[in-house]
């Protein structure tokens, strides 16, 4: 049977950018992470990203990036209009943002969401977040499933100080790689690490975990943290066997994937019926709801229902392609 | 004296026919046959991609290599059914390039495409750089004139800036049809061999 190449513009990354509502915030890094991974997963927002129409100009910028219509120069040059369109200033953030919300940022910096540097990292991190969404939803289909049942940690590009990922792995409580893998592998590009571990295992969530990594994104598939550049590759239950991959109390692959609720049949994961947003500013929380159209169980008012809607956009984007 | 009967004793037949039986069975719903070799031309696709290290642009220029083609090795995706399986390739990866030529122009409401000229514009946008960095000239050719963005501190060339780029058609940025019906050959037997052995088991 032939293998068919396809240029494309419906692809898994696509499905799962479009899969996402508005969450403008005047928020920063650390301030996002207070909200929850799942709200953020399921959000398009960047750091001090107060104004909305900004948001949702970022939301198509990486829809079209997703579908593969523009590439990340492109993605960079469209936020850099619209920002500029819209009047940001480095010093002064957006034109309505309330005095004080948004500290001052220095011209070219990380902070200055004009700057090269930090469109780069959105154009980037939010290709490869959509990316890895994607493909996380086609590895648990059920064919990838049967064929692929495990992932193996491994480089697919160059950075110029690599983190420590055999560490990290260990931390985020993977298995100790077996003797044959060299503990450098890790540096070089496309080489086995032996840091595997079925689909599903809590290890690919730990790793994301901001909890544990400060440059975490609070996502179970790659990247996983700021360019980071690692990846997974989907690996078979020969080569699980050969390398005595477990789960993470020593199942097998049978026992684990019995023991997985999530595991689907050729549909996109549904997210957890409701998010809970205990503690988040009422404020944050009102346009939260207002934006995604979020409900809310009166006897719950701090748990917002939101698979609904997600579950809506899904079959609105399926239609539409 | 009749002629001494000859018997002739098949052994064996249980076992072939019950290695035929899961065979068929395996076969008869390709959806995971096709998984596997979506998958393996994938990822053997992103590894000829990773090891390709063609930065010719780089290299003419003096640049730092960006890693583009690297880049682009995530954003394949395997894709499969009952009836077949593919490779998506994003379009925004340019591997177009591999298949036909490409006429590129700009995009809408803009009038050029700027062309780095140099190690300090290669992989940069002109707003990438402080305003005022560039100034905008016109330079003679052996192709006529031509409209560049030069450095206003060195005269240096920046950027050509040119209404539309052709570029002829490079089959070598992918894989070979022969490597990808190897890959699919090899993930094929690679799936019978399981289906048999989980058979056993």
């Amino acid at each position: 049977m032939p293998i068919t190449p396809t240029l494309t513009q419906i692809t898994d990354a696509l499905t799962a950018a479009q899969g996402r509502g508005l969450l403008p915030t005047t928020l920063d890094s650390a301030g996002l992470k207070n909200l929850g991974s799942e709200v953020l997963a399921r959000s398009v927002f960047t750091a001090h990203g107060a104004y909305a129409p900004y948001i949702s100009t970022l939301k198509d910028v990486v829809d079209k990036l997703a579908a593969g219509d523009i590439g990340e120069g492109q993605a960079r040059t469209a936020l850099w209009e619209s920002l500029k369109a819209i009047g940001y200033t480095p010093e002064g953030g957006f034109p309505d943002t309330p005095v004080g919300q948004v500290p001052p940022a220095l011209q070219g910096t990380l902070q200055d969401l004009m700057s090269h540097q930090r469109l780069s990292l959105i154009a980037k991190t939010q290709k490869d977040l959509m990316t890895g969404a994607g493909e996380q939803a086609r590895g648990m289909m059920q064919a990838y499933l049967a064929a692929y049942p495990a992932y193996e940690l491994v480089r697919m590009g160059h950075v110029k100080v690599a983190r420590d990922w055999p560490e990290r792995w260990l931390i985020s409580g993977g298995k100790e790689p077996g003797p044959e893998f060299p503990r450098m592998a890790y540096q070089s590009i496309g080489a086995p690490t032996g840091m595997i571990a079925f689909k599903g295992d809590p290890v690919w969530g730990e790793l994301g975990s901001s909890g544990n990594f400060d440059d975490g994104l609070d996502v179970d598939y790659p990247p996983w943290c700021y360019n980071s550049q690692m990846w997974w590759r989907p690996r078979s239950a020969a080569y699980c066997a050969l390398h005595d991959v477990t789960g993470p109390d020593g199942e097998s692959i049978d026992e684990w994937q019995a023991s997985q609720p999530n595991v689907i049949g050729g549909k996109m994961p549904l997210p957890a019926p409701r998010i809970s947003m205990t503690g988040v500013d009422p404020e944050i929380m009102k346009k939260f709801m207002r934006d995604t159209g979020g409900t809310t169980d009166s006897s719950e008012p701090s748990l917002v229902n939101y698979s609904d809607i997600l579950a809506r956009e899904l079959a609105h984007a399926h239609a539409k392609h | 004296m009749p002629d001494p009967a000859i018997t002739i004793q098949v052994t064996g037949q249980e076992a072939v026919d019950a290695e035929l039986r899961c065979l068929i069975a395996g076969l008869s719903d390709r959806r995971v046959l096709h998984a596997t070799i979506a998958t393996e031309a994938t990822e053997f696709t992103r590894d000829y991609l990773l090891n390709l290290n063609r930065h010719d642009t780089a290299a003419r220029l003096g640049a730092t290599p960006r890693g583009f083609r690297e880049r682009n090795a995530v954003s394949l995706q395997p894709s499969s059914d009952a009836d077949a399986a593919h490779i998506l390739i994003p379009r925004n990866t340019g591997l177009g390039q591999a298949f036909h030529d490409q006429h590129i122009v700009p995009g809408t409401g803009k009038t050029f495409l700027t062309i780095a000229d140099s190690p300090r514009t290669y992989g940069l946008h002109v707003r990438d750089f402080p305003e005022g960095t560039f100034e905008f000239a016109v330079i003679r050719t052996h192709r006529g004139p031509c409209p560049v963005m030069k450095f206003k501190d060195t005269g240096e060339i920046g950027y050509w800036l040119r209404r539309f780029v052709d570029k002829k058609q490079d089959r070598t940025l992918l894989p070979s049809d022969d490597g990808w019906r190897q890959v699919a050959r090899r993930a094929s037997i690679a799936y019978v061999r399981n289906v048999i052995q989980q058979q056993a088991a």
